[in-house]
């Protein structure tokens, strides 16, 4: 295991990644514990490098949902190190973590999260409006809206649906707008929170294909989190959350 | 914050059924606040016009509120008259430009009689200097031919049923419970004036010497017993009345109004005070004004229950709303933002509940104006936002912008602890 780039610079008033940082997600030593129970989250050793595609399986119980909130920087470690492309998440202010999740990270949750009385192309530009940085990632080729168009073109949503409410679509479109909502604006991770638990068989292959597909055109690291173990074969690297957990039994999430 | 403005606004139309409610129950609750308060101000300025160009009330000595009832409104009875050499004094003052007496205590089936002179027609003022208009007939004449005619005030002519040309009988005393009737003397309606919105219309005008004739064989309050004298001989009798009960008067100089009152007051021959009739209404005012004050104050509760409904509303969506603050704050929305979306949408609702309000009191305002002037002669200002006015209207968007703070609070409390994902 390679030591973190400490050579990392951080803009203060704007925090900001390096280029390249090596690694998407680390976690070092990380404990959580909600309030002042036992912890229920030990991890020793966790790495998800730039550009990789990883498949963490979770089932129930095994607090999934605690560890993407910490990579996500919604919770903060109690103890240890978790850097989210080599900036300390629990250095930052609240707001600081907030603005950084959203220039960094997309997400794709398992029930997509789409604001259903808007239009699908509205959905999708949502993060362009909140961040700067996408906006102006997205902007680099054309405009936000035609990035937009691009991806939601490239996941195979058909152009007559951009301007429907994202309510009026099937699920397996709407886990395709959620999809190019996250890789909108090229943040340099995906957080992909159960997001085939909702398809069918033939639409969950469908659907992984074309979100690796767009990660790697887009050089997005893919953390893929299901209980679906099934899925694994799927991806090159896999880790199972109750390994990387030293808390046994099966905590609460 | 555009960006924002713009989410809570479609975020509001796609809850605008609730949303349009919530909008109505403040656009009530403003048209109420704002509609009490201009009748309130309206109220008291038709009520202040109930005369008007009048310099001074002059009566016997009473209390200055007591005067103004029953020589302006025609309330009560007065418990003194004066005498007609007093009376004349005071007319024939260098100082006086017009004066119109009045002798008051009898009546019409509970609406008084006013024994006044023509004079009353040409000099009498109501509203913003408006004279007396005949609806149609002509006023008594104050002469002998037409001893007996009475003109009628609207609302006399219009709840007895009476025309021109109708027979009337007095009844001795006033009010309902006025028992004996001049039955002898019956009068005869030449006129009825238009609607004024004052006591006018509530009166029936004779000439003095009528009030006189129809008094003659009459001793202590009732008929003299075995005595009687019939309307025709009455012409022959002196008919110079012997009391009037009040006297309005004009001077020809506004500034001479104090010295003319002090005079009047230290008559020599008889006990007579003089008021400034403005300053006796404002002391009305303080206790009839009292139920305007109290309506202003339920009209502010109902503002009060209107806000408490946006809080309400705005509180409740929150359930159903978490899903969609939880989604945003995934895709980048910060607590803060979180907050300025609700505490928008609350500032939203008030405003736009605040303009249908006012829209809602311009269309009561253009629906009752003409009905309100002419049963209640209250001139209703449609446009006049008074300073008053705006003061509520302020207090009424900064409420609902503080009612709109705990929803805001409570929401990015809720979105804090949801995380990414609300735990639904």
């Amino acid at each position: 295991m390679v030591s973190i780039a400490a050579a990392n610079t951080v803009d203060n008033a704007y925090p900001a990644a390096p280029a390249s940082p090596q690694f998407a997600l680390t976690m070092r030593d990380m404990v959580f514990a909600w309030g002042k129970a036992s912890p229920c989250l030990d991890v020793s050793a966790f790495e998800l490098s730039a550009r990789e595609q990883l498949f963490l399986c979770g089932p129930s119980g095994s607090g999934k949902s605690t560890f993407l909130n910490l990579a996500a920087g919604v919770l903060v470690p109690d103890a240890g190190s978790l850097c989210l492309l080599g900036e300390e998440l629990g250095a930052l202010s609240a707001i600081r973590r907030d603005r950084f999740r959203v220039d960094h990270v997309g997400f794709v949750f398992q029930n997509f999260n789409l604001i259903p009385w808007m239009s699908v192309l509205e959905n999708t530009l949502l993060p362009c409006r909140f961040s700067r940085r996408r906006r102006q990632r997205a902007s680099r080729a054309t405009s936000p809206e035609a990035e937009a168009a691009r991806l939601l073109r490239a996941l195979d949503l058909d152009a007559n649906l951009w301007r429907q409410q994202a309510m009026k679509l099937s699920v397996g479109q709407q886990q395709r707008v959620a999809a190019a909502r996250a890789l909108l604006g090229c943040p340099e991770i995906i957080i992909a929170d159960e997001p085939t638990s909702s398809l069918d068989a033939d639409r969950q292959l469908i659907f992984l294909e074309l979100l690796q597909n767009e990660c790697a055109s887009s050089g997005a690291a893919l953390l893929f989190v299901s209980h679906d173990e099934r899925l694994a074969a799927r991806f090159h690297h896999s880790a199972r959350l109750p390994e990387l957990n030293r808390v046994k039994s099966g905590g609460s999430s | 914050m555009r960006t924002l403005l713009r989410i809570a606004a479609a975020s509001a139309w796609n809850r605008r059924g609730t949303l349009i409610l919530t909008v109505l129950s403040i656009a009530l609750s403003v048209t109420l606040l704002l509609g009490i308060e201009r009748l309130r101000v309206d109220a008291k300025e038709s009520f202040m016009q109930s005369v008007s160009g009048v310099d001074l009330v002059v009566g016997a000595r009473t209390g200055s509120v007591q005067l103004m009832l029953y020589s302006v409104f025609r309330m009560g009875g007065a418990t003194h008259d004066i005498g007609w050499k007093s009376a004349q004094a005071v007319m024939n003052d260098p100082a006086v430009k017009w004066a119109i007496p009045f002798a008051l205590g009898d009546s019409l089936q509970g609406f008084p009689v006013l024994g006044t002179t023509p004079d009353y027609f040409r000099y009498f003022r109501y509203g913003e200097d408006k004279a007396l208009v005949l609806a149609y007939g002509r006023p008594f004449t104050g002469e002998l031919e037409g001893l007996y005619e009475a003109v009628l005030g609207a609302e006399v002519a219009d709840r007895l049923g009476l025309r021109a040309g109708d027979g009337i009988v007095l009844a001795h005393g006033s009010g309902e419970n006025a028992l004996s009737e001049h039955a002898d003397k019956p009068f005869r309606v030449v006129g009825v004036l238009a609607p004024t919105g004052t006591p006018v219309d509530r009166s029936v005008h004779v000439s003095l010497a009528a009030i006189e004739a129809i008094h003659l064989d009459w001793q202590g309050g009732a008929p003299t017993p075995g005595f009687s004298i019939p309307a025709l001989q009455a012409r022959k009798f002196d008919l110079t009345p012997k009391t009037v009960t009040a006297i309005l008067v004009g001077l020809k100089s506004r500034a001479a109004v104090f010295q003319a009152q002090r005079r009047i007051n230290s008559y020599r021959d008889e006990a007579l005070m003089a008021v400034l009739p403005g300053v006796a209404l404002d002391e009305l005012w303080e206790i009839v004004g009292l139920a305007a004050r109290a309506l202003l104050a339920v009209s502010i509760l109902a503002a009060a229950v209107g806000l408490a409904g946006l809080m309400a509303v705005v509180l409740a969506s929150l359930n159903e709303r978490r899903r969609e603050l939880a989604i945003l704050r995934s895709v980048g929305a910060s607590p803060r933002d979180i907050f300025i979306l609700l505490v928008a949408e609350g500032a939203l609702l008030t405003t736009l509940g605040i303009l249908s309000g006012l829209g809602l009191l311009a269309l009561a305002g253009v629906a009752a104006a003409p009905w309100l002037e002419h049963y209640y002669g209250i001139l209703i200002k449609l446009w006049a936002l008074d300073e008053n006015a705006i003061k509520l209207l302020l207090s009424v968007w900064a409420s609902g912008l503080a009612a709109s703070l705990l929803p805001g609070w409570r929401a990015c409390r809720m979105s804090l602890s949801d995380g990414l994902q609300p735990r639904l």
